[in-house]
C-alpha cells in the first residue's frame, strides 16, 4: 500500500468556518483513515471530512477553499477503480453521500432529477418499478453513487445497444470553484444553445466541478428478453462471431465475451453446463418485443453454428437467465482464486480487432509467464484485462508494469483507447500523453484553468506530471 | 502467531472493493465509511501499527458499531473474515481496558436526554423482575443492562419459574434428543419452549431439558469477553456430554450459531475443541427437525388449514450465514391455504444483541427500514426464530405504535394443533 505523509492544508479557523457551514466536520485520525482509500486500495491521508446536505452548502464550502486555498476532493461512494476520490495532496473530502434524494420522476417526458449520492441500484430499482429504464450498469451500481458514475462516465454492459452514462445525462447542476452554482443542458430531446458543457463535465472526474443535481433520460423497460450461452472452440470464432452478429444489423443488449480463464471461474452448475473443450464463450442478450426477440435469437443461433460453436442454449427462464448473470458478476470476484492482487484494466479496441488484441494477450503471457485473463464488454470492445499477482513480490509486479505498458502501446495501435469507462485519475496519468497529443492536452489543461484558476478541485488528477 | 495476528492478516486481505456497502445494515442508515466493513478493516490496519490508539474512543466507537450480522463477510470477493476481526479487537479492547461489558458504556446516551424519567422508571420495575430471577451468567443480563433502559418501550414479563425447571419427565426413547432453550426461552418466551415439547410429544418423540443448562455465551462473546464466553461453552459442553445425545435442537438461531462457535472459542482446549465439534455436528434447528418429519401435514387439523392470516416472517442473520445457514421455510406455510406470508429475508433487524443497547437510536433506525411495509400492507403477526430478533420486533414496533404480535414460528403453529 502506498503511504505517504502530507502537510497539513487546512488551519484551525478554516476548519470552524467548514463547521459552520456543514454543522458536522470530521478531523480524528480513525476518521481521516476511513477517507484515505478508494477502491484502488492506494491510500492518501485528507485532512478533513464533510456531508454537506445540500446545494448552497456545496457552494460556501468552494467558496471558502478558493479563498482559503485548499484542496477540495469530491467523493461518492469511494468506489472508483483509477484514485479519482483520493486527496492526493490531502484536503478536505467532500462526501455526496447525504444528498441521496430522487427528486422527481417525469412520466410523460421520460425525465428523472436526482442528487448526486443516490445509489445508482436504488435508482434501478426506482424507475423499474414505475416501468421506466436507466441503462448504464455499472458492475458497482449496487454502492457506487449516480454523481460519481457521472463523474467517471461510467459504463456497463449494455453500452452496444444503450450506451453509457454521458448518453443518459440531460443537464447538471454543478458548483465550481469559487462557489458559483451553474446549469448546464436542458429538460428535453434536443437543445443546442450553447456549448455542450454538460458532457465536458460528464467524465471530468470531479476536476471542473462538484455535481449536486442530475437531469437524465429514462427509456421505457423493454418487455421481455432472452438470454444466449455460447461456447467456442477458440477466442478466434468468437469475437469474429460477435463482428458478424453487429454487421448483420443485430443489436443486442449486451454480448459479454470470456476467455478459458475466465470461464474456469464460472460456476459448475451453470445453467446447461461448460463443455470440457470450450476456449471461449459469448453470453448474448436480446431485449424488445417476442417477435423480434424470436427472429434475432434465431438469426444469432445461426449464425454462431456459422463460426463453429461447441455448444449454443437458450436460457429456458427467468431463474436461468439471472443464474447466469450471476455468474457473470460473480467472475470478477473468483479471479482471487489465482492470486491475491490484481491489475485491472479496462481498454477499448475497435470491435473487429478483439482476436489481434487476444492474440497479443497470448504472446505476453507466454513471454513472461503471468496469470492474465480478459473478458469484457465485447459489443463494444470493451475488454477487462486483468492480470493476478502477489503485489509483495517485486519481480512479478515489475514484469506487470511492462506488461501493462506494452498493452496500452498495442490498443493504441490497434485505433483503441486505454480506458472505456474507469477513468483516468492517478492510475493512469502517467500513461495519457500516449493518447492524448500536447496541443489537445494544452486546451485541456486551459478549460480546467477556466474552471479552476487556483487548481483547488481535485488535485493531480488526469493530467500527467501533477503528482510529486 | 496469536489468534489476534491471523486476523490482522485477514483484514489485510481487504481491498476496498467497497461491495460491503450494499449489504451492511448500519452504513446504510450512517453512510459513514468507519461503520461499513472495509473502514474498520482499514481501521483495523492501523490499529495493528498504533498500539495507543487502543485507548482513542473513536476507534472503540467504530468497532463497537458492528451488529456482526455477518452479511459483508458472506459478499466479500477475498473472503475476509470480518466479523472474526471485529471480534477480536474486541476482546483485545476489553482485556487491555478492563471494561467487562465493554461496548456498552459507548454512545449510550446519544440524543434521548428526555428518557431520564421513563430510565428511572423502567429501571425500578427491572430490578424487581429482572435482578433476581436472571442469574447474572445469563446474556439476557447483557441485553437488559439497568443502566441503558432509556428510550425503550417494551419491557420483558419474566417468566417466574424458568422453562428448564419445569421439566420433569426425563423419558428414554430411541432417539436421544436434547433441547437447548437458550436464555430467551427460558426466561422470557416460554411459550417456545412449550410449544416445542408439545409438537415433539405429539410426534411421540421426548426431549431431555437439561434444567442446570446456561447460556450460549454469544452476548459475552460478541462483547469481547472470551473468559466468561468460554466458561460457560465449557460448561454447556459437561452438561450436554453428561446426556450423550443423537440431536441437539435449539429454538433460537443466536444460540445455535454459538453452539457452532464453541469449537473456534476453545481451539487452544483441544479436548473440548473436539468436544465441541462433536456437540456441533448434533445441532440442529428445532423448526427445520419438525419440518424433515413431515409431521406438520398430519398434525395441522384440516378445519385450521383454512385459517387467514398475514404474517411477517423473518429470517435471522444466523440463519442467512455461516455454518447455521438454512433457507427461508416456505414450507413451513404451504400447509395453510390462505395464511399469506411476507418473507423479508435480507434485512437484518437491527438488534445485533448488545448493539441494541449500546446504540439504540442506530438500532431503531435500521429496524425502522421496514415499517412503512407494515403501514402499507395488512400484518397481523411477526413469526422469527431468533430472541434477538423476537426482542427488536417487540421494541421496534412498539416504538411506531403497531400493534403487531411477535412469535417463534412453532408457537403459532401450536395453536392449529
Amino acid at each position: 500500500m502506498n503511504k505517504q505523509k502530507l502537510p497539513v492544508t487546512l488551519n484551525k479557523a478554516t476548519i470552524n468556518q467548514l463547521k459552520a457551514i456543514t454543522g458536522k466536520i470530521m478531523t480524528a485520525e480513525a476518521d481521516r483513515q476511513c477517507y484515505a482509500y478508494d477502491a484502488t486500495n492506494m491510500q492518501y491521508m485528507p485532512d478533513a471530512i464533510v456531508f454537506p446536505e445540500n446545494e448552497s452548502q456545496v457552494s460556501q464550502i468552494l467558496k471558502l477553499a478558493n479563498d482559503a486555498e485548499f484542496p477540495v476532493i469530491p467523493r461518492g461512494a469511494g468506489s472508483g477503480l483509477t484514485g479519482g476520490s483520493l486527496a492526493v495532496k490531502g484536503g478536505l473530502v467532500v462526501v455526496m453521500t447525504r444528498m441521496n434524494q430522487i427528486l422527481n420522476i417525469d412520466m410523460d417526458n421520460l425525465v428523472a432529477d436526482v442528487q448526486p449520492g443516490v445509489v445508482t441500484g436504488i435508482f434501478h430499482q426506482r424507475v423499474q418499478h414505475l416501468g421506466l429504464f436507466y441503462p448504464p450498469d455499472p458492475s458497482s451500481s449496487a454502492y457506487s453513487t449516480l454523481g460519481g458514475n457521472v463523474a467517471e462516465c461510467a459504463g456497463g454492459p449494455s453500452a452496444v445497444k444503450y450506451g453509457v452514462t454521458r448518453d443518459y445525462v440531460l443537464g447538471l447542476n454543478v458548483v465550481v470553484p469559487g462557489g458559483a452554482i451553474i446549469q448546464t443542458g436542458v429538460r428535453t430531446a434536443k437543445g443546442v444553445v450553447g456549448y455542450d458543457l454538460t458532457r465536458l463535465i460528464t467524465g471530468s472526474e470531479g476536476t471542473l466541478g462538484i455535481i449536486t443535481q442530475i437531469t437524465l433520460r429514462l427509456l421505457p423497460k423493454p418487455k421481455f428478453s432472452q438470454t444466449l450461452t455460447v461456447f467456442y472452440p477458440s477466442i478466434h470464432c468468437a469475437a469474429e462471431n460477435v463482428s458478424e452478429i453487429i454487421r448483420q444489423g443485430l443489436i443486442p443488449k449486451t454480448i459479454e465475451y470470456l476467455d478459458h480463464a475466465a470461464i474456469a471461474c464460472m460456476p459448475p452448475d451453470l445453467p446447461g453446463g461448460i463443455p470440457s473443450e470450450a476456449r471461449a464463450m459469448l453470453i448474448i442478450e436480446i431485449d424488445g418485443i417476442p417477435e423480434q426477440i424470436n427472429t434475432e435469437c434465431s438469426q444469432i443461433m445461426n449464425l454462431a453454428q456459422e463460426y463453429e460453436a461447441i455448444s449454443i442454449r437458450k436460457a429456458e427462464n427467468v431463474t436461468e437467465s439471472n443464474a447466469i448473470w450471476q455468474a457473470r458478476k460473480a467472475i470478477s470476484p473468483a479471479l482471487y482464486k489465482y492470486a491475491p492482487d490484481k491489475i485491472n484494466e479496462d481498454i477499448v479496441v475497435p470491435r473487429s480487432l478483439i482476436p489481434e488484441f487476444v492474440d497479443k494477450v497470448d504472446e505476453l503471457r507466454h513471454a513472461t509467464g503471468l496469470t492474465m485473463i480478459t473478458f469484457g464488454h465485447a459489443g463494444d470492445g470493451n475488454i477487462h484485462f486483468t492480470v493476478m499477482l502477489d503485489k509483495n513480490d517485486a519481480n512479478t509486479r515489475k514484469k506487470a508494469d511492462l506488461v501493462i505498458e506494452s498493452i496500452f502501446d498495442y490498443t493504441l495501435s490497434l485505433g483503441g483507447t486505454l480506458s472505456g469507462e474507469h477513468g483516468i485519475g492517478i492510475s493512469k496519468a502517467a500513461y495519457l500523453e500516449k493518447e492524448i497529443d500536447p496541443q489537445t492536452l494544452t486546451l485541456m489543461r486551459q478549460i480546467k484553468n477556466a474552471f479552476d484558476p487556483k487548481g483547488i478541485l481535485n488535485p493531480a488528477k488526469i493530467f500527467p506530471g501533477d503528482i510529486s | 502467531m496469536t489468534r489476534a495476528n491471523q486476523e490482522m492478516n485477514y483484514a489485510g486481505k481487504c481491498i476496498r472493493c467497497g461491495l460491503c456497502m450494499s449489504v451492511c445494515p448500519v452504513y446504510q442508515v450512517s453512510l459513514e465509511e468507519s461503520d461499513v466493513a472495509r473502514g474498520k478493516m482499514a481501521l483495523l490496519e492501523w490499529h495493528q501499527n498504533h498500539e495507543d490508539i487502543k485507548k482513542s474512543s473513536r476507534f472503540k466507537q467504530s468497532i463497537s458499531r458492528c451488529l456482526l450480522c455477518g452479511a459483508c463477510k458472506n459478499i466479500c470477493p477475498n473472503q475476509v473474515p470480518t466479523n472474526d476481526c471485529i471480534q477480536t479487537i474486541r476482546q483485545d479492547i476489553a482485556s487491555n481496558v478492563k471494561e467487562k461489558i465493554v461496548m456498552t458504556s459507548i454512545n449510550t446516551f446519544s440524543r434521548h436526554s428526555r428518557f431520564g424519567q421513563i430510565f428511572r422508571k423502567s429501571s425500578s420495575i427491572l430490578q424487581k423482575c429482572v435482578g433476581k430471577k436472571i442469574p447474572e451468567q445469563c446474556g439476557l443480563q447483557l441485553r437488559f443492562p439497568l443502566t441503558s433502559m432509556s428510550g425503550r418501550k417494551f419491557i420483558p414479563k419474566i417468566q417466574p419459574v424458568p422453562f428448564t425447571s419445569q421439566q420433569k419427565c426425563k423419558e428414554q426413547s430411541s432417539l436421544k434428543i436434547l433441547y437447548f432453550t437458550g436464555c430467551g426461552a427460558n426466561y422470557v418466551f416460554n411459550r417456545t419452549a412449550q410449544a416445542l415439547t408439545e409438537i415433539l410429544r405429539i410426534m411421540n418423540q421426548p426431549l431431555i431439558v437439561p434444567e442446570n443448562q446456561l447460556c450460549c455465551g454469544l452476548p459475552f462473546y460478541a462483547a469481547g469477553d472470551n473468559q466468561k464466553a468460554e466458561m460457560l461453552a465449557k460448561k454447556n459442553i459437561d452438561i450436554i456430554d453428561k446426556f450423550s445425545p443423537d440431536m441437539i435442537l435449539t429454538t433460537c438461531a443466536s444460540c445455535g450459531a454459538q453452539i457452532h462457535q464453541w469449537q473456534k472459542i476453545l481451539e487452544h482446549d483441544s479436548v473440548y475443541q473436539l468436544r465441541a465439534l462433536k456437540i456441533a455436528k448434533l445441532h440442529k434447528d428445532a423448526t427445520t427437525f419438525v419440518l424433515e418429519k413431515n409431521y406438520l401435514k398430519k398434525i395441522v387439523s384440516s378445519q385450521n388449514k383454512k385459517i387467514e392470516e398475514y404474517i411477517w416472517y423473518h429470517h435471522p442473520c444466523h440463519m442467512r450465514w455461516g455454518a447455521t445457514r438454512l433457507p427461508v421455510p416456505k414450507k413451513f406455510f404451504s400447509h395453510f391455504d390462505r395464511v399469506n406470508v411476507v418473507y423479508s429475508e435480507n434485512q437484518c433487524c437491527g438488534n445485533g444483541g448488545k448493539f441494541q443497547i449500546s446504540h439504540f437510536d442506530l438500532s431503531m433506525r435500521i429496524f425502522d427500514n421496514r415499517i412503512h411495509l407494515f403501514k402499507q400492507q395488512k400484518i397481523d403477526r411477526v413469526l422469527t426464530s431468533c430472541t434477538g430478533c423476537q426482542l427488536q420486533f417487540l421494541e421496534g414496533l412498539l416504538q411506531n405504535d403497531l400493534s403487531v404480535s411477535v412469535m417463534h414460528p412453532l408457537e403459532w403453529l401450536y395453536q392449529f394443533i
